[in-house]
């Protein structure tokens, strides 16, 4: 995946969280969806830490679904 | 002999606001169990004060801010502990929810004595929604994942491993996790990001059976 490929997905699905909703991020401070949108745009520390997160999320969710699928074993 | 709790926080900043408000639990459960608590709130967040507190060898620490590798910041962002204070944990068990410092901080203060540190490895998110501003403890955004954190000092109060505590605040989290992915409620989008990101962030430092 390169750089514009990520920020593009990261931007599409920060577009599907409601535009009222902020973040409060650590030692960056405060962000709005918006804000944060741009932030991914411009390639900034605080849009590297959105795009991370996206990651992390997508790292995460196939180690949860294994965890759902074996709680739902027989 | 009674426990002692000492609890750091400051609302300086919205962040700051919600953990502020949040820790609340925290001081209400302890009390409730008749522990000591000490806070160390806003202009009493500082470093001089926290340093001063520190040396009355608490059983838990507990200090909400921003933070880094190596540092945690206070009121107004001072810095409260940084890289050569780590000895002051000594004896301590510690939850520090503040960015990253388990990393530095939290390894440097286990080698310098203390019993274990609990924490994060990274950014720690906070989702909140813009009309709950004034009312943090009423945001349905933010709850569940200041709920899930705070888990990790609510279970040291009550006589948990530092290792279980760190387990119960993962397994609520997947437990949250798992039914908002099936909700269909706009804000728990957001929720379910920073949970999947602080849980998998969160870790500890120590002998994994230290407890309070």
């Amino acid at each position: 995946m390169d750089d514009a490929y990520l920020k593009r997905l990261v931007v599409t699905r920060l577009k599907a969280i409601p535009p009222n909703v902020s973040f409060s991020i650590g030692r960056f401070g405060d962000f709005s969806r918006d804000q944060l949108i741009q932030e991914v745009e411009r390639g900034s520390s605080v849009g590297k830490a959105a795009i991370q997160l996206e990651l992390t999320f997508l790292r995460e969710m196939p180690k949860l679904s294994e965890k759902i699928g074996a709680s739902l074993s027989p | 002999m009674t426990k002692k709790l000492l609890l750091a926080r400051s609302d300086h900043d919205i962040g700051n606001h919600y953990l502020f408000m949040y820790s609340q639990e925290i001081v209400t459960e302890a009390e409730a169990r008749g522990w000591s608590v000490e806070r160390a709130d806003n202009d009493r967040n500082t470093r001089k004060s926290v340093h001063s507190r520190l040396s009355n060898k608490p059983n838990l620490v507990v200090l909400n801010g921003h933070g880094s590798d190596d540092e945690v910041y206070g009121f107004k962002d001072e810095v409260v502990l940084g890289p050569y204070d780590s000895a002051l944990l000594s004896g301590c068990v510690a939850f520090i929810r503040a960015c990253a410092s388990l990393n530095g901080l939290g390894v440097r203060a286990v080698k310098s004595g203390a019993k274990a540190v609990a924490g994060y490895r990274g950014d720690f998110w906070i989702p909140r929604i813009h009309e709950y501003h004034a009312t943090p403890l009423k945001d349905p955004s933010a709850r569940p994942v200041l709920e899930a954190s705070n888990l990790v000092p609510l279970r040291l109060l009550k006589g948990a491993s530092v290792q279980s505590a760190v387990e119960a605040s993962k397994k609520y989290s997947f437990e949250l996790i798992s039914r908002m992915l099936t909700s269909g409620e706009p804000y728990d989008s957001p929720s379910v990001r920073a949970l999947i990101n602080n849980q998998a962030l969160l870790g500890f430092e120590g002998e994994p059976t230290s407890s309070v």
